[in-house]
C-alpha cells in the first residue's frame, strides 16, 4: 500500500494536493490543527471556551481580594460560595463578550498609546520618575510575565476602556431630565398626621378558644421541634497530643546544634577582590591560563593583589578599584567562583578558577561571619517542632487503631476508648440546623443523622475533620421531630392573634378618622377623639430630616410621598401601617415643587452625577444586549465541583 | 474517476488529457482564489491600520473633552468623522460630540450626531444606544411623537428597562399619565436596575400615578 502511494507520488495531482496543503498551512498556520483536546470547559460563549483552570484562577483571585479587603474580619463561611462562583463565571462570560465585540467592531489601539500607558506605570519607572527599560525587563522577569503578552494585554485594556468609557462618558442628560430630577428631588409637601398605637386595641380584642385552636392547627409548622441527637465520640487531635509530650532541654540543644542552618539570621559575608582574564573564544583558553598564572606568580613574588588587578584585570567594572567586588554572600556569584571565595582564608591568594567569563584570581580582604538566632530565642519554637514530630507518630498510630477498632466493635465506643487510652466524650443536644462547635461541621452532622448511625446504632466511620483532627461518633440519645402541643404554646398563639386583631381594629378606626377628616372636621379634633395628638408637620422634604429640619420619621415620610398629588385644592388623607406597632393617618395639603436652576455649579455637579449613573446603566444594557444575542452554554456542575 | 482503467499508462494518459482540457481553468481558479485570500488579508490589515490611526486622534479628543476644550475636541472629532468613518472610533466620537452639544444647549447638533450613529454606527448595540439617546433629545426638543417612534414598540434585548423609562417620559410629555405609569412600572420590575435610577423612576411614577388619579 505505502509502496503504491510512493510510486504514484510522482504524479502531477499528488503535487497539486501537496501544494494545496502547504498553502493552507502558510495561510492559516498550524495552530488551528493543534488546539483543543480534552480540557474541562465551564462555559462556551459563541464558540469561545472558558476553561475550568481559568475560572478557578479568577475565583481564587476574587477570594484573595476579599480577604485583603476584609483583613481579620474575613471568614470564608460568611460568603455563599456557590453564588460567588456564579458571579465569577458571569463576569468571565461578560469579559469574553466584550472581547468578541472589540474584535468584531475592529477596535485597534495605536502602539503609541500602548507605549504611553506602559511608560506611565510607576512600577516600571526609575528613581527619576521616568520609564526605565531595564526596570521594565526586570519586573517582567520577576513576575514571570511575557513582555509580548503584556503589551497585548495593555492594548486590550485600552480598547476596552475606549469602548466602556466611550459609552459611559457620552451619556446624554438633557435640560429637561435635569429639571425633572431637581424639581422632584426638591419637592416639599405640606403634611399633618397622627399615629394610632396598635397596643391601644390589645385589650379590646376578644378571642374564643375555637379561634385559637383553629389558628394553631393552621400554623402548626411554626411550632415544630426538629429532630435532635446527643453524641458520644472519640476525638483525636494532633495539637492536643503535641501539647502533652515532654521534650527535655538536652533534646532541644542537640536539635539546635544539628540544624543550626535553619536559624540563620544573616549569612557569612566576604569582601573579595578578583582579577579576571576573559576567555571569549575556547581557542584562547590556554593563552589566558598562561597569562593568569603569570599574574599569580607576580603576586606570590610580593606585588600587591590590588595593583596587579588595576594593571591587568580585564573586568572593566572592578579593575580600577583594585579588583574590589565589595561584600558578597554565598550563592551570589558563579558556583566555581563562589566555592573558592568561601573556602579561602583571609589574605590568602586563590585560583586560578575558571568560570564562564574566563579565569579569575581571588583574594579575601575581610570576613564577616554568619549570625544565628540564639538558642534562647528559638527554644520554644524547637520545642513545638519536636513535640509535633513525636505527636505525629502517635497520631498516625492512634488514628489507624481507632479506625480498626471502631469498625470491629461496631455498636459501642467504650471499649475502644479504653483500649486506646483516650477519653470518651459526650456532647450536648444538637439538631441539623443548630449545633455548637465543633459539631457544626457538615461531616459530623451528616454522619450523626445518617441512617446507619441514627437508626441502626452503629459507630460512624472515621471522620477526617481536618488534616490534624479525626473523630468517630455514635448516637447516645435521640429525640425525634415533634410539634409542641397547644397548651405549651397557647400564650404565643394568643399574643400573635391579639396583635393581628388589634391591628385590624386600629386600621378600622383610622378609616373612620379619614371619613371625618374628609368631611371637614378639624384634624386636631379627630386625633383627640382617639386620644392622640395631631402633628402639623409643615413642609416636609423628600430627603430626610437633616436636609429639611423636620422631625418626621422615615416611614411616615415615605407614606407621605406616596400620596397622589391633590387636585382641586382639597387635601388628601390616607392611612397606612407604618410598622407592626403603629397605624398612621397622614394628610397631604399642598405640594411645592423643588427650585430649578440649570445654570449654577450645583446643577453642573448634579448633571455630571446623573450622567455617570445613566452611563453605567447604558453600558450594562449594551453588554446585556450582547449576552442576550449570544450563544452561551454554562456547565454549572463544573463550576460548583469542589476542585478547590 | 468512475470508469475502471486497464493499466497505469492508461491512467496517466487520462490524467494528462484531463489536464490538457482543464489545466488552464484550474490554474486560473487557484490564482483567483489566492488573490481573493490575499486581497482579504490586505483589507483586514488596512482596516486595522485605519482603526489604529483613528484611535490616536480619539485619544486627543477625549483628552480635550476632559479638559473642557470643546472646540478642540470638536475639530479633532470632525477629522475622525470625515476620514475614519468606518472605524469604531467614529461612532464613539459622534456620541461624545452629541453629549457636548446637549450640554451646550445645542440640541439640534446633538440630534444630527446621534442620527449619524443610527445610520452609520459600528454595530447594532451602538445604533440602539443612539436611538435611546436621540429619543431623549427629541423630548427636549418638544417632540414626544418623534421620540416614541424612535423607541418603537418591539422588544429591545438588554435595553428594555431604559427604553421603558424614556417611553414613560414621552407619554408624560403627551399628558398620558396612565400609559406613562405603565412604562415606569415595567422599568421598576427590573431587578438589576441601578438604585439611583430606581429612585428617580419611582419619583416620576408617583407624579403620573397621582395625575392618573390612582395611588402609586
Amino acid at each position: 500500500m505505502l509502496q503504491a502511494i510512493r510510486d504514484r507520488a510522482q504524479g502531477l495531482i499528488v503535487w497539486i494536493i501537496v501544494g494545496l496543503i502547504i498553502i493552507t498551512f502558510a495561510l492559516f498556520g498550524l495552530s488551528s490543527y493543534l488546539g483543543g483536546g480534552g480540557k474541562a470547559v465551564v462555559a462556551t460563549v459563541n464558540g469561545t471556551e472558558i476553561s475550568q483552570a481559568e475560572f478557578l484562577h479568577e475565583y481564587q483571585n476574587m477570594r484573595e481580594r476579599l480577604q485583603q479587603m476584609l483583613g481579620e474580619n474575613y471568614r470564608p463561611e460568611l460568603f455563599d460560595e456557590s453564588r460567588m462562583k456564579q458571579q465569577v463565571l458571569e463576569s468571565l462570560i461578560r469579559r469574553v463578550l466584550i472581547d468578541q465585540a472589540l474584535a468584531d467592531d475592529n477596535f485597534h489601539v495605536a502602539f503609541e498609546r500602548v507605549a504611553k500607558t506602559i511608560h506611565g506605570i510607576s512600577a516600571f519607572q526609575g528613581p527619576d520618575g521616568k520609564f526605565s527599560a531595564e526596570r521594565y525587563k526586570q519586573v517582567m522577569r520577576v513576575q514571570g510575565m511575557d513582555p509580548d503578552r503584556f503589551v497585548l494585554q495593555v492594548a486590550r485594556d485600552i480598547a476596552q476602556q475606549d469602548l466602556q468609557g466611550g459609552i459611559q462618558d457620552s451619556a446624554v442628560v438633557t435640560d429637561g431630565q435635569l429639571r425633572d430630577v431637581l424639581r422632584l428631588e426638591g419637592q416639599q409637601r405640606e403634611a399633618g398626621y397622627f399615629l394610632l398605637p396598635v397596643a391601644r386595641y390589645q385589650n379590646k380584642v376578644k378571642l374564643d378558644e375555637q379561634t385559637v385552636a383553629d389558628w394553631y392547627e393552621k400554623n402548626k409548622q411554626r411550632f415544630q421541634i426538629p429532630e435532635a441527637v446527643k453524641l458520644q465520640y472519640i476525638e483525636i487531635d494532633l495539637e492536643t497530643l503535641a501539647k502533652n509530650i515532654q521534650i527535655s532541654d538536652e533534646e532541644i540543644q542537640a536539635h539546635y546544634k544539628q540544624y543550626r542552618e535553619n536559624y540563620l539570621l544573616e549569612p557569612e559575608r566576604r569582601r573579595v577582590r578578583h582579577i579576571l582574564i576573559t576567555v571569549k573564544d575556547p581557542a584562547e583558553d590556554a593563552k589566558a591560563r598562561k597569562t593568569i598564572e603569570a599574574l599569580a606568580r607576580r603576586i606570590r613574588n610580593g606585588e600587591s593583589f590590588a595593583e596587579v588587578a588595576r594593571a591587568a584585570s580585564q573586568d572593566p567594572l572592578t579593575a580600577e578599584k583594585g579588583g574590589d567586588l565589595g561584600y558578597i554572600t554565598p550563592g551570589s556569584m558563579d558556583p566555581a567562583f563562589d566555592k573558592l571565595a568561601f573556602s579561602l582564608k583571609k589574605g590568602e591568594l586563590g585560583g586560578p578558577v575558571r568560570t564562564r567569563f574566563g579565569y579569575h584570581l581571588i583574594e579575601v580582604e575581610d570576613i564577616k561571619p554568619a549570625r544565628y538566632r540564639s538558642l534562647k530565642e528559638v527554644r520554644e519554637q524547637i520545642r513545638k517542632e519536636l513535640q509535633m514530630q513525636q505527636a505525629e507518630q502517635r497520631f498516625n498510630d492512634l488514628v489507624s487503631r481507632l479506625n480498626d477498632l471502631s469498625f470491629e466493635i461496631p455498636d459501642t465506643l467504650e471499649p475502644v476508648a479504653e483500649e486506646l487510652g483516650v477519653p470518651l466524650e459526650e456532647g450536648p443536644w444538637i439538631t441539623r440546623a443548630h449545633a455548637p462547635p465543633p459539631f457544626d461541621n457538615p461531616r459530623i452532622l451528616s454522619a450523626a443523622f445518617s441512617d446507619e448511625v441514627l437508626h441502626e446504632g452503629r459507630n460512624s466511620e472515621l471522620l477526617e475533620l481536618s488534616d490534624t483532627r479525626v473523630m468517630v461518633l455514635r448516637v447516645a440519645d435521640h429525640r425525634p421531630a415533634s410539634v409542641r402541643p397547644l397548651k405549651e404554646v397557647r400564650d404565643q398563639v394568643v399574643a400573635v392573634l391579639k396583635a393581628e386583631k388589634a391591628r385590624e381594629l386600629a386600621l378600622k378606626d383610622a378609616e373612620a378618622a379619614i371619613v371625618a377628616l374628609e368631611a371637614g372636621t378639624p384634624p386636631e379634633a379627630v386625633a383627640k377623639q382617639y386620644e392622640q395628638r395631631w402633628v402639623a408637620a409643615g413642609l416636609v422634604g423628600r430627603q430626610g430630616a437633616k436636609a429639611n429640619k423636620d422631625t418626621v420619621e422615615p416611614a411616615v415620610r415615605k407614606a407621605l410621598f406616596d400620596i397622589p398629588r391633590p387636585h382641586d385644592g382639597k387635601p388628601v388623607f390616607i392611612n397606612t401601617l407604618i410598622d407592626s406597632q403603629r397605624v398612621a393617618v397622614v394628610g397631604l395639603f399642598r405640594v411645592v415643587d423643588g427650585e430649578v436652576d440649570l445654570k449654577g455649579a450645583q446643577a453642573k455637579a448634579r448633571r455630571q452625577a446623573l450622567r455617570r449613573v445613566l452611563g453605567a446603566s447604558e453600558f450594562n444594557a449594551w453588554v446585556d444586549r450582547l449576552e442576550s444575542e449570544a450563544d452561551i452554554t454554562r456547565h454549572l456542575e463544573l463550576v460548583n465541583s469542589d476542585a478547590l | 474517476m468512475a470508469e475502471p482503467y486497464q493499466t497505469e499508462e492508461e491512467q496517466v494518459q487520462a490524467i494528462k488529457d484531463w489536464w490538457k482540457e482543464n489545466g488552464k481553468a484550474v490554474i486560473a481558479g487557484l490564482l483567483i482564489g489566492l488573490g481573493a485570500i490575499g486581497g482579504w488579508r490586505w483589507w483586514v490589515d488596512h482596516q486595522k491600520t485605519r482603526s489604529e490611526q483613528a484611535s490616536l486622534i480619539y485619544a486627543q479628543v477625549i483628552d480635550a473633552a476632559a479638559r473642557g476644550a470643546v472646540d478642540e475636541a470638536t475639530r479633532d472629532g470632525q477629522q475622525i468623522l470625515e476620514q475614519y468613518a468606518g472605524t469604531p472610533y467614529a461612532t464613539l466620537t459622534a456620541l461624545l460630540l452629541a453629549r457636548s452639544a446637549v450640554e451646550k444647549g445645542d440640541v439640534a447638533t446633538a440630534a444630527v450626531r446621534l442620527q449619524w450613529v443610527i445610520d452609520n454606527g459600528i454595530d447594532d448595540g451602538f445604533r440602539t444606544l443612539a436611538r435611546l439617546r436621540l429619543a431623549r433629545v427629541r423630548l427636549q426638543q418638544g417632540q414626544p411623537e418623534a421620540a416614541l417612534s424612535l423607541l418603537g414598540k418591539g422588544p429591545e434585548p438588554g435595553f428594555a428597562t431604559l427604553f421603558s423609562e424614556v417611553r414613560g417620559d414621552a407619554y408624560r410629555a403627551q399628558d398620558k399619565p396612565a400609559l406613562a405609569a405603565a412604562e415606569y412600572r415595567k422599568a421598576l420590575l427590573d431587578g438589576k436596575l441601578n438604585g439611583e435610577l430606581r429612585r428617580q423612576i419611582e419619583m416620576k411614577l408617583n407624579e403620573v400615578a397621582a395625575a392618573a388619579g390612582e395611588a402609586a
